[in-house]
């Protein structure tokens, strides 16, 4: 394993389109976190500064996180479709690595990916919430809300790196990632009923991270509806889908992404280089 | 002799396209074995299954008496199949880096490799800055890393300027000489020649023969001879039975005997026969030659 983190590592730090891409998620993740920062909406039982208090945070953080996802799952492309277009993972092969190395050595740039945005969001967040969180009792209260963030990232990437196993082409597979982000999934997922569409894949992992409940969070008080919900949620307003139980999303979302590695492992086998 | 490669019934097909049919071949230790054929024969194929990057439909093939190779085995051999793959962003010390890596090789062998390839004052030069034939140089320099019992080559000389060429074949002598194992695929029959002491002749994927260099090269001899009655003396070679094949060339007759007739014995028969003969050379046959016959 240190063999093929070597490797990987003497290829990402050299290579000027991964420090551009993973500057822009750096810079795009903090730009947007401290410009939110700034809108300061206080009124009595109302204050937008909740999202930077421990531990709301950690729901907020991630979610704002999850928008940069594409970049990274752009970045797996790249990396990995660089290997087919200058055909070294061929030369790896006949230089003497095997092939579930090559793939071994992918998803150890994903872990390493992944665990840059986990740190990203965590130092992030500490610092926002040590700014804003009277006390600092709650610090780590709620904070498995990142480790569904690093999970969702991982799964992101897993998606890329098939797309792109399957195509062999950086440019198409970028292009295949986001058609099927967007239009594509959503497209197909409204011909099924609504109780099967959390089941999709780009659907499920997106899920992981939901929309904040941001009038909740906002709100200094709780209110109740008749039957004991939350007059301020979101979902039961109607005004943002209602999702799977995080336990079922987290299950789904590993099951697709051994799914999609036992199929890069598949292909990677048994085609020729 | 311990064999180093051992194929067996290797068939590879593309379609209706018999890219490599029924292969059978062996390498033994110290051979610099030339694997020749013309564009499509298969050399690029055999060479990529047996280094694991091309599967096959049948057949079998083994590195150093084992199937699988043992545990490593590719750190015992140093390969460049068709063009050199590296990475372009990269200096051609980070390119060899990652090879090292992969042998397990110690990174001081890199500064080794560069010199003898003469790529040492550009080693923090980026891979795609290089000319082809630096980038060919570059790729010799990655086989010779970790300093290989083995060595597989293909067309190892594209794209060189002929100082390049030399230096590639000195290169390829050197090891030889240092009892290591070569396998070189090239279709430049003079190269094969220069360097080779055994050779497979390649045809549509199937092979045509195999054998020493010289033991090709042997077998029947070639004479060129010349006679005031050229004709008759024609007449009398082939009705002697001396004569496989006769051939005019302006005054000249070109004929082609078994290789145990010598020149003086072609003297003595003229001479029982009360003709002198005005020219008697030997035709050294070249591998080109051979190889246009075996594969016409």
């Amino acid at each position: 394993m240190r063999k093929l983190l070597n490797i990987e590592l003497v290829k990402l730090l050299n290579y000027t389109s991964f420090k551009v891409i993973l500057g822009l998620h750096l810079a795009l993740f903090s730009l947007v976190i401290f410009v939110s920062s700034q809108i300061d909406i206080s009124v009595p039982g109302f204050d937008t500064k909740n999202f930077f208090r421990f531990p709301h945070l950690w729901e907020y953080f991630p979610w704002i996180a999850s928008w940069f996802n594409l970049l990274l799952a752009i970045l797996i492309i790249m990396v990995t479709g660089n290997e087919f277009s200058y055909r070294t993972f061929r030369q790896h092969v006949i230089d003497g690595l095997s092939r579930p190395d090559l793939l071994k050595g992918k998803m150890l740039v994903i872990f390493l990916i992944a665990l840059y945005s986990f740190l990203l969001v965590l130092v992030t967040g500490i610092i926002y919430g040590l700014i804003h969180t009277p006390g600092t009792a709650l610090i780590f209260n709620g904070i498995d809300r990142l480790f569904v963030y690093f999970l969702q990232t991982v799964a992101y990437m897993v998606i890329g790196l098939l797309l792109v196993v399957l195509l062999r082409s950086t440019a198409l597979s970028i292009i295949m990632f986001i058609l099927l982000r967007f239009p594509v999934e959503p497209i197909i997922r409204s011909f099924f009923n609504r109780a099967a569409r959390p089941f999709f894949p780009m659907k499920s992992v997106s899920g992981l991270t939901p929309t904040p409940e941001f009038l909740s969070i906002s709100s200094e008080s709780t209110f109740e509806t008749v039957d004991g919900g939350n007059a301020l949620s979101l979902s039961e307003m109607g005004i943002v889908a209602e999702g799977l139980p995080l336990y079922l999303q987290i299950i789904l979302v590993v099951a697709y992404t051994t799914l999609f590695l036992g199929l890069v492992t598949y292909v990677l086998k048994r085609r020729n280089l | 002799m311990q064999k180093i490669l051992e194929i067996r019934q290797l068939t590879k097909h593309y379609g209706r396209i018999k890219a490599v049919h029924n292969l059978n071949m062996d390498v033994e230790k110290g051979e610099v074995f030339g694997i020749l054929g013309p564009n499509g024969s298969g050399k690029t194929t055999t060479l990529s299954i047996i280094m694991g990057v091309i599967h096959q439909q049948s057949g079998t093939f083994s590195w150093f008496g084992n199937s699988s190779g043992g545990p490593g085995w590719k750190k015992s051999v140093g390969s460049l199949i068709e063009v050199p793959n590296f990475y372009p962003y990269l200096s051609l010390v980070n390119n060899l880096k990652i090879i090292a890596q992969i042998k397990e090789v110690p990174e001081n062998d890199i500064e080794r490799v560069l010199k003898i390839t003469n790529l040492h004052q550009r080693r923090n030069y980026s891979y795609s800055t290089l000319s082809l034939g630096m980038k060919q140089r570059l790729a010799m320099a990655s086989v010779l890393l970790g300093d290989p019992e083995v060595m597989v080559l293909d067309e190892p000389t594209n794209g060189l300027d002929p100082e390049g060429i030399a230096e590639v074949r000195t290169i390829i002598r050197g090891e030889a000489e240092k009892g290591k194992t070569v396998i070189l695929a090239s279709h430049i029959l003079a190269e094969v020649e220069k360097v080779c002491t055994h050779v497979a002749v390649l045809k549509e994927g199937e092979l045509l023969a195999t054998g020493r260099v010289d033991a090709l090269l042997g077998g029947d001899q070639a004479f060129m001879i010349s006679a005031p009655d050229a004709g008759r003396l024609e007449e009398l070679l082939v009705r002697a039975g001396i004569a496989k094949t006769t051939d005019k060339k302006g005054d000249d007759l070109v004929i082609t005997c078994e290789g145990s007739i010598s020149a003086s014995d072609l003297n003595k028969f003229a001479f029982e026969h009360d003709m002198v003969l005005s020219k008697l050379l030997p035709v050294k046959k070249s591998l080109e030659s051979q190889f246009l016959e075996l594969v016409k």
